[in-house]
């Protein structure tokens, strides 16, 4: 593939919270050292037509407040992007307030602060949400985890690069498995805690 | 853990404790510097003859705080000192400080930061207010940081700023989202800072001295212990004996504090949050040597080291410590150059200790809490307190 692929991002100086940007990072670094080039670019929500993959992060109670007041079309935006098909990472808030817009409703309990493990995918949860942790919605995925969940899930990271057909050949590359067994020991570390 | 054991049987003891100082309780708290804070106004007020109870910047939470009781007092918890200077956590410090009422409380600043803990900033925020509204006398404020302006005070306890000139390197507090207050008057701002000399204005004068380490951090810090000692002394404040205490403090241990190791110099940096990791890296000097990255247990959540920008740092020779992983892969992913990865704290040590360094920089060891606590039992570095001033 020789299109320098754009990995699209809405609101990054306030949805990173966590150092949730950093999933584009990793996608990026993943997919040059299997030959692939990409940009990390920040997009308006009214704006996705040239956007390859989308990212949406997690923010700070004030950040989305100023989201929603100075935003206000955003999520349904991006709600459209994705109901239309096209792939969208998003992650803990971003992930729940889009999908808040399709009209889904989430039931919230005790607080959990703690490292889970949902059907393999391993990270941080930090939410009182009961009733969501991981799924794949259409060509997107949602993840009430936050942070950089494709670090610690690489292979995650290398399923939506082959599922959005960028990348098809084996891996090759000495620094990307030496960041896989570091995931790994990284996975393992997360429980032992 | 005597002082866990304490705080279960004598609940109350603390409150009573932190009662009964004739000039009564100073609170420090915020999420960066209130250790070195702490040491600055503790020498200061030390310096104009006043007997001080604190506690150890290790023991910032409850249970330290029954700990340095029990070491320093009687069976009655009746501790010596006239006043008592306490740095503490944020939450610590919000629910002492509805109990106690401290005469005098400083909020440094308010990052992004334990948010495995505090969840929002937004919360911190509030657990910080909560102090300076229970404050009786006078709340030091961080007069640059939008977080600081609005903290709530009481009808008769008085606001004093410090801040740092626009000629020293901007610091990014936590973003509020609300429409930027006007600079309130600074009462001492730090002027100018040249490697480690600092200037200092204030309504009393214009005065220089040599910070303890290196970073617009500690030049923050230093602002903020002349006004909280000022706050402290009130008339019997002597500004040419606080600056000629701050020219001679050491650093606090770990806070660029230099050790002679098999007969090299070696720096040691303790990263607590995503701003003291940042700070330090853009501290780092242009000379520099073989640098070991830690990042123990006390990281529960290592999701923060990915907020940081690592553009200022090339190579890594040695990583290590509990979460090792997470610490490698983030240099990895920001293009760091990494030579070692080693999961055994204690061999990584050695043999970051043993590595040559051909440089004209000395080694560097940038870890967190227990990444560090864990290093310097293993050199036997115990006493806290026994850091030179280089």
């Amino acid at each position: 593939m020789s299109k320098n692929l754009v990995l699209g991002t809405v609101f990054p100086d306030d949805l990173n919270l966590n150092g949730d940007q950093a999933n584009l990072l990793v996608i990026q670094k993943r997919l040059r050292l299997q030959g692939v080039t990409s940009q990390i670019v920040e997009v308006a929500s009214s704006d996705l037509d040239e956007v390859d993959l989308l990212f949406l992060g997690h923010g700070s109670i004030a950040a989305w407040d100023f989201i929603d007041k100075n935003h206000p079309r955003a999520m349904s935006d991006i709600a459209s992007y994705f109901q239309s098909g096209k792939p969208l990472f998003a992650v803990s808030s971003g992930a729940l307030r889009v999908l808040g817009q399709t009209g889904r409703k989430f039931t919230e309990g005790d607080h959990r602060s703690e490292f889970v493990d949902a059907d393999g995918i391993i990270g941080y949860l930090n939410s009182p949400v009961q009733n969501f942790i991981f799924e794949k919605i259409q060509n997107s995925w949602f993840t009430l985890l936050h942070g950089p969940v494709l670090a610690k899930n690489p292979a995650l990271a290398d399923q939506i690069c082959t599922e959005l057909g960028w990348v098809v050949q084996p891996k090759t590359s000495e620094t990307l498995l030496r960041l896989d067994e570091l995931a790994d020991a990284s996975r393992k570390i997360a429980f032992e805690s | 853990m005597p002082g866990l054991l304490v705080s279960k049987i004598a609940p109350n003891l603390l409150d009573k404790t932190l009662k009964k100082f004739e000039r009564g309780l100073v609170i420090i708290t915020g999420t960066a510097g209130k250790s070195t804070t702490t040491k600055m106004v503790v020498a200061i007020v030390r310096a104009h003859g006043i007997s001080v109870f604190t506690n150890p910047s290790t023991a910032n939470i409850e249970q330290g705080f029954f700990s340095t009781i029990i070491k320093n007092g009687d069976l009655r918890g009746r501790v010596p000192g006239q006043i008592a200077i306490l740095e503490m956590d944020e939450a610590h410090a919000a629910t002492t400080a509805k109990r106690v009422h401290p005469r005098i409380s400083a909020v440094l600043n308010v990052f992004d930061d334990q948010l495995d803990r505090f969840i929002d900033p937004k919360l911190v925020k509030n657990r910080l207010a909560e102090v300076t509204s229970s404050t009786i006398e006078a709340v030091v404020l961080n007069g640059d940081d939008q977080n600081c302006l609005d903290m709530p005070v009481s009808e008769r306890t008085t606001k004093t700023f410090f801040g740092l000139s626009q000629e020293l390197p901007k610091i990014e507090y936590a973003k509020t989202y609300q429409p930027a207050k006007p600079r309130p008057a600074i009462s001492y701002e730090a002027l100018k800072l040249s490697d480690r000399n600092l200037t200092v204005s204030s309504e009393l004068g214009v005065q220089s001295f040599e910070l303890p380490s290196r970073g617009v951090q500690f030049a923050s810090d230093a602002v903020a212990a002349l006004a909280v000692a000022e706050r402290i002394l009130d008339r019997d404040f002597n500004y040419d004996l606080a600056c000629k205490t701050l020219n001679e403090i050491p650093p606090v241990f770990s806070r660029g504090e230099i050790r002679k190791i098999n007969n090299e110099d070696v720096e040691f940096i303790l990263i607590q949050n995503p701003i003291s990791l940042q700070l330090n890296l853009n501290n780092l000097p242009y000379e520099i040597g073989p640098i070991m990255f830690a990042i123990g247990r006390d990281v529960h959540d290592p999701s923060w080291l990915w907020t940081v920008d690592y553009s200022a740092l090339k190579r890594v020779d040695m990583v290590s410590g509990f979460n090792y992983a997470d610490a490698a892969m983030v240099l990895l992913y920001n293009d760091v150059e990494v030579k070692q990865i080693e999961e055994d704290y204690f061999s990584a040590i050695e043999q970051f200790l043993s590595l040559p360094n051909d440089s004209n920089g000395r080694k560097t060891v940038i870890y967190s809490a227990d990444a560090m606590r864990r290093l310097r039992r293993h050199l036997g570095f115990t006493d806290p307190e026994e850091v030179k001033r280089v």
